[in-house]
């Protein structure tokens, strides 16, 4: 289940970037090469994301053919 | 909260060195992550304002292991990923290889599991030094616990320093940990299509060990089509086959490790 690092890890970075602003939507990019099923990050993400300023975002996921595995942007209020 | 791995907050990843129950090492994530500037920022109609971050999630441990991989090259270190499912004989094939080279090239080993101390007991019986790490709930090693891990080992210069990730042909084949090479190993007490199943771990290996053929002839692995297999996934990687019991093939492997030992530190690839 090592999405749940990976969710972990975004909510680290996006929480830490938006500082005290709400984060209302983030946007990832994930290759088709890289091992990591979209719905489980999708899964673990409210979780992760509880009692941050992420609690609220929501998640798009952009797929790609390649290794990408990223945040491309994200949406702050 | 654990933000570089999977554990829950309640547990932790812990290093063993060969006094056993030395918990001199215990949480220690870092939670830092690499700074990127926030690229630029607009409005949108929804009200929101969007930040541009394109930022690697995985930055942290790819930063992490480059570092590891420098410290092994600078000091004459080689060092090799080992993976694979739970039961395939890594440990075994590890205290054989020791047992049998050991007087030769000095060998360590830092052995990932998510409890006991077993196996790093084994790697001390057969005569080398070990670290355990055991990584509690989380499913692989990641680039962190193995520089904690290799601190506590200090492995000397000119060695092999063996990692046995957590068994799992899933999780560990994401997180480059610094190693020269990757080594995965496959039973032939498994099934033959295991690279059509998890083809990630087998793209990212430089070497395919078969092992415990010692039993084929009761078995029906087929290893000419699981080889083939391979190969679709990954064109480059070399295979081998042996038996850790009876000794078959292991010359070869031995051979394979003192080939790509012997390659200038510049190099040898991740």
């Amino acid at each position: 289940m090592h999405e749940l690092s990976i969710t972990r890890n975004i909510v680290a970075i996006v929480t830490e970037k938006a500082g005290p602003r709400q984060v209302l939507s983030i946007t990832l990019e994930i290759g088709a090469l890289t091992a990591i099923m979209p719905d489980a990050i999708r899964f673990c993400f409210p979780m992760c994301a509880k009692d941050t300023v992420a609690e609220s975002a929501t998640l798009e996921i952009v797929h790609t053919d390649g290794s990408e595995l990223k945040i491309k942007e994200m949406e702050i209020d | 909260m654990c933000t570089t791995c999977g554990c829950d907050s309640g547990s932790e990843t812990h290093i063993h060195s060969a006094g056993d129950h030395n918990d001199a090492h215990g949480h220690d994530h870092h939670h830092a992550h690499p700074h990127s500037t926030l690229h630029h920022s607009h409005d949108r109609p929804s009200g929101g304002n969007v930040v541009t971050l394109e930022q690697d999630i995985l930055a942290w441990n790819d930063h992490l292991a480059a570092h590891n991989r420098s410290d092994f090259s600078g000091a004459d270190i080689f060092a090799v990923n080992m993976l694979s499912s739970p039961g395939s004989g890594k440990t075994t094939l590890l205290a054989r290889t020791i047992a049998d080279i050991g007087n030769d090239i000095s060998c360590s080993v830092v052995e990932g599991d998510q409890a006991t101390q077993n196996d790093a007991r084994r790697i001390r019986e057969a005569g080398a030094r070990a670290v355990q790490v055991n990584t509690g709930t989380g499913c692989h090693l990641e680039a962190d616990m193995l520089a904690r891990a290799q601190r506590e080992l200090a492995p000397p210069p000119g060695s092999v320093l063996f990692i046995e990730n957590v068994g799992n042909l899933v999780c560990p084949a994401l997180f480059d940990l610094g190693e020269h090479k990757r080594v995965v190993l496959l039973s032939v007490t498994e099934g033959d299509d295991k690279p059509e199943k998890y083809p990630h771990i087998f793209r990212s290996a430089d070497l395919v060990l078969f092992t415990k053929i010692d039993l084929h002839p009761h078995v029906s692995f087929d290893i000419e089509r699981c080889t083939a297999l391979i190969k679709a996934e990954n064109s480059d990687v070399e295979t081998l086959s042996l038996s850790a019991t009876t000794g078959n093939g292991l010359n070869d492997w031995y051979e394979w490790l003192r080939r790509h030992r012997q390659q200038p530190a510049g190099v040898l690839s991740a």
